[in-house]
C-alpha cells in the first residue's frame, strides 16, 4: 500500500518509453492510441513553473495553519510534552489531508502534495525527537529521524524526502565519529565507503520492476552518493574539514595526515569514475567525472598556485574549448558507442534555460565591475544601492 | 524499468507484432550514447571561463609588458569568432535557422562575449566614448539584438537584452535571483517602466508580423520581469503614489494572465502570481495593522487561495 497509485506510476515510465520510440518514428499514432488505453495513467498532468507556484503557496498556507493553531493553543505549551504532541499530531493531520488530496485530485508530485508531505514528515519527525530526553548527541536524534524520513520516503517516493534521508545519513556518520578518538582520522574515508555502498545498492535496484516506485529515487540517490564520493575523497575538503572542527584552531589550517594518500585520492577518483562511466556508459558517473577533474583542479590550483587566478580562469577555459571543439568533431562518427548526435534522452530544455541564465549572469558581470572604476557616475550602475527582490 | 521489459510488457497485452517487436529491440540494442549535450556544456563553460578569466585579466597586469599584446591577442580571437560565425551562417529567414557548423552559435557567443570586453577596456583605457557613458552599453545593446536576429541565436539576444536593461542602470542577476538597480529613484524606475513597454510593444510587434516568433518568449520574459520588478519597487519606495503603482501592477498582472492563457504559457501564469501576490500582501501589510492570527489567517486564506487558482488555471491552459 502507497501513497499513489502503482499501476499508474508503472503505466507512467511505459508510455514514456513508449513516446521515445514513437518520436523515433518506430510506432505510429494509432497504435500509440491503442497503448495508451491499454496503460492509463490517472495522474492530473501539471507543468514544473506551476509546480514551484503550488509547493510555495501550499507552504505558505501549511505554515499559516500551523502558526494560527500554535497561538491559539500557546497557553498549553507550557508543558514541553504536549507542544511535541501538537506537532507529532498536526503532522499526522497534514499527512492525512495530502492522502485524501492525492487520492481524490489526483496530485503526483504536483507542488502541493510535495509541500505537505514534506511537512507532515517534517512535523512528525520534529515532535518525535521532541519526546527524547534533552541531552542525547546530534547523531541520537539523527538514529530516530532517519526511520521516519525513509518511512515517509517508502510510502510517497518523493525526493525531497530522499535527499533529507541522505542528509541525514550523513549528519549521523559525521556526528557519531567524531564522538570517539579515531573516528576524526577515519571519517573520511567512512563517508567514501558509505557513498560508494550506496551507489552500487542504487545501480542494482534502479531498474528493478518491482521497485520501480522508487525509480526516481534511485537516479538521485546516484547523483547524490557520487557527489559526496568526490567531496569526502577531495584534499582540500577534507584539510578544511579537519580545521574546522579542531578545538583550538591556529591561524591556517594545518597539514593532514595521510595527505598524499588523499592527493591521489582526488586525482585518482574522478578518473576511476570516467573509466567506469566510459565503460559503463552511466551519465551520472561521466558528468560526476567531468565535475571531480575542475574540483581536483581547482584544489591543485588553492595551494600549489602557479599563475594568478585570472590567468587560470582564461587558460582552463581555452582548455576546455578546445578539449569540447575535440571531441564534438572527434564524435561526429559515433566512436566506442558514444555519439554527438543529440538523442532523446538528454534534458534538453533544462540546459538550454541553464546556458541563457549564466550567459545573462556573465554578460552583467562584464557590464558591471569597471563601472564604479572610472564611468560609474549618476545616470548608470546606481552604486548597488537598489533592493533585493 | 529497462526498455526490455517495457517491450514485454507491450507483447503480453497483443499490442507489438513480433517483427515491430524486433525492429524496436535491434533498435535499443544498437543505440548509442549521446553525449550531444555534455559536450555543449563544457564548451559553453569553457567559453564562459575564458571570457571571465580575459575580463579579468587585461584589468590586472595594466602597466606590464606584453599586455598590448593580450589585448591584440582578443581583438584577433574576436575577430576570427565573428568571421567564423559569419562565414558559416546560414540563410537568413524568419523562422528558425540554423549555422552551418556545429560552433557557428558558440563562435558568435565568445566573439559577443570578448567584444563586450575589450569595448569596455577601450572606454576605461581611452575613454573611447567620452564622458557618454551610455554609449558604451547601448552600443553592444543594439549590436547584440541586431545579431541575435541575424544569426538566430537566443544567447545572443539575452546578452542584448541584458545590456539594454543595463544601460537604463538596472544590473540583471538571474543565477542570484535579483535585478539590482536605484528603482528608490524615480528615473530609473520611469525609464525601467518605459524599456520594459517598448520591449513587449516590439516583441508583440515582431511576434505578429511572425518574424523569429520564437524569441517573443525570451523578449516577454525579459520585459515582463523588469516591469514588474519596476512596479513593486515603486509601491515599496513611492508611498504618495500607491494608488498608480498599484493600478498598474494590477493591469500589469491580468495582462499576463489573459496573454499566458491565450499562449498556453505557464511561466507568464507564474511571474503574474508572484509579483502580484508580493504587491497585494505589502499593501495589505502596509495599510492594516494585523495582531497575529489575522496574518496567520491571511497566509491560510491566500495560500489555499492560490493554490486552487493556479491549479484550475493550469488544467484550463
Amino acid at each position: 500500500m502507497k501513497a499513489y497509485n502503482e499501476t499508474w506510476v508503472r503505466n507512467r515510465y511505459i508510455l514514456e518509453q513508449v513516446g521515445r520510440w514513437q518520436r523515433q518514428g518506430l510506432l505510429d499514432e494509432k497504435k500509440m492510441d491503442q497503448i495508451r488505453a491499454k496503460f492509463p495513467v490517472g495522474f492530473r498532468s501539471s507543468n514544473g513553473f506551476i509546480e514551484i507556484g503550488l509547493f510555495v503557496f501550499s507552504v505558505v498556507a501549511i505554515s499559516g495553519s500551523y502558526f494560527l493553531l500554535a497561538t491559539s493553543l500557546s497557553k498549553l505549551f507550557g508543558v514541553d510534552l504536549f507542544y511535541h504532541f501538537f506537532n507529532i499530531g498536526f503532522g499526522i493531520i497534514v499527512g492525512l489531508l495530502a492522502g485524501y488530496l492525492i487520492n481524490r485530485r489526483k496530485y503526483y508530485r504536483s507542488g502541493v502534495d510535495n509541500a505537505m508531505v514534506v511537512a507532515a514528515v517534517a512535523l512528525v519527525t520534529t515532535g518525535i525527537i521532541g519526546l527524547f530526553p534533552n541531552n542525547l548527541s546530534l547523531w541520537q536524534y539523527g538514529c530516530f529521524a532517519l526511520p521516519i524520513i525513509l518511512l515517509g520516503v517508502w510510502y510517497y517516493s518523493d525526493l525531497l524526502l530522499t535527499m533529507a534521508a541522505f542528509g541525514t545519513l550523513v549528519t549521523i556518520l559525521f556526528d557519531w565519529m567524531l564522538d570517539f578518538q579515531s573516528g576524526k582520522q577515519l571519517l573520511p574515508f567512512v563517508l567514501m565507503a558509505v557513498s560508494v555502498g550506496l551507489y552500487i545498492a542504487a545501480r542494482l535496484y534502479e531498474n528493478r520492476d518491482a521497485l520501480l516506485y522508487w525509480r526516481d529515487n534511485f537516479i538521485l540517490l546516484e547523483w547524490l552518493s557520487l557527489s559526496l564520493l568526490l567531496i569526502s575523497c577531495n584534499y582540500f575538503a577534507v584539510r578544511q574539514l579537519n580545521f574546522w572542527i579542531m578545538e583550538n584552531r591556529p591561524t591556517e589550517a594545518p597539514e593532514i595526515a595521510w595527505a598524499g594518500l588523499f592527493w591521489t585520492l582526488t586525482i585518482v577518483v574522478p578518473v576511476v569514475l570516467f573509466y567506469l562511466g566510459h565503460r559503463q556508459k552511466e551519465r551520472p558517473m561521466l558528468i560526476m567525472s567531468a565535475i571531480g577533474w575542475g574540483l581536483a583542479l581547482a584544489t591543485w590550483r588553492y595551494y600549489h598556485p602557479l599563475f594568478s587566478l585570472e590567468a587560470y580562469l582564461a587558460i582552463n577555459g581555452l582548455s576546455l574549448i578546445l578539449v569540447a571543439v575535440f571531441l564534438i568533431r572527434y564524435l561526429r562518427v559515433p566512436r566506442n558507442g558514444f555519439t554527438d548526435q543529440p538523442d532523446e534522452d538528454s534534458p534538453k530544455e533544462f540546459l538550454l534555460n541553464a546556458e541563457l541564465l549564466a550567459t545573462v549572469q556573465t554578460t552583467s558581470g562584464h557590464l558591471g565591475p569597471k563601472d564604479d572604476l572610472r564611468f560609474g557616475g549618476g545616470d548608470f550602475g546606481g552604486g548597488g544601492s537598489g533592493d533585493r527582490y | 524499468m529497462s526498455p526490455k521489459r517495457v517491450l514485454q510488457a507491450l507483447a503480453d497485452q497483443h499490442l507489438l507484432s513480433e517483427k515491430q517487436r524486433t525492429v524496436i529491440q535491434s533498435v535499443e540494442d544498437n543505440k548509442l550514447f549521446s553525449v550531444h549535450w555534455e559536450l555543449r556544456s563544457l564548451l559553453y563553460a569553457g567559453i564562459l571561463l575564458f571570457t571571465t578569466g580575459t575580463g579579468l585579466l587585461i584589468y590586472k597586469y595594466i602597466d606590464r609588458i606584453g599586455h598590448n599584446l593580450l589585448i591584440l591577442a582578443l581583438a584577433v580571437v574576436c575577430a576570427a569568432c565573428f568571421a567564423y560565425a559569419i562565414y558559416f551562417k546560414g540563410p537568413f529567414s524568419m523562422g528558425r535557422s540554423h549555422s552551418r557548423s556545429s560552433f557557428g552559435d558558440y563562435a558568435l557567443l565568445l566573439g559577443c562575449l570578448l567584444f563586450l570586453t575589450l569595448e569596455g577596456y577601450l572606454q576605461y583605457q581611452y575613454t573611447l566614448f567620452g564622458t557618454r557613458y551610455g554609449l558604451v552599453t547601448f552600443l553592444p545593446a543594439l549590436l547584440f539584438i541586431a545579431l541575435a536576429y541575424l544569426f538566430d541565436h537566443r544567447g545572443v539576444l539575452a546578452m542584448g537584452l541584458t545590456a539594454l536593461i543595463s544601460w537604463i542602470g538596472v544590473t540583471v542577476r538571474p543565477l542570484e535571483f535579483y535585478f539590482k538597480g536605484n528603482l528608490k529613484d524615480m528615473t530609473v524606475l520611469l525609464s525601467a517602466v518605459a524599456l520594459s513597454l517598448v520591449l513587449m510593444a516590439g516583441g508583440f510587434i515582431l511576434d505578429h508580423q511572425r518574424i523569429k516568433r520564437h524569441f517573443t518568449i525570451t523578449t516577454l520574459t525579459f520585459a515582463g520581469n523588469l516591469l514588474l520588478v519596476a512596479l513593486v519597487a515603486g509601491l515599496f519606495n513611492f508611498k504618495e503614489y500607491h494608488l498608480a503603482f498599484t493600478v498598474a501592477l494590477a493591469i500589469t498582472c491580468a495582462g499576463f494572465d489573459w496573454y499566458a492563457r491565450r499562449e498556453h504559457s505557464f511561466l507568464f501564469i507564474l511571474m503574474s502570481t508572484f509579483y502580484g501576490y508580493i504587491g497585494v500582501t505589502y499593501l495589505v501589510f502596509h495599510y492594516m495593522h494585523w495582531h497575529d492570527e489575522a496574518t496567520y489567517l491571511y497566509w491560510i486564506v491566500t495560500g489555499i487561495g492560490i493554490t486552487v487558482y493556479l491549479s484550475t488555471t493550469s488544467r484550463k491552459i
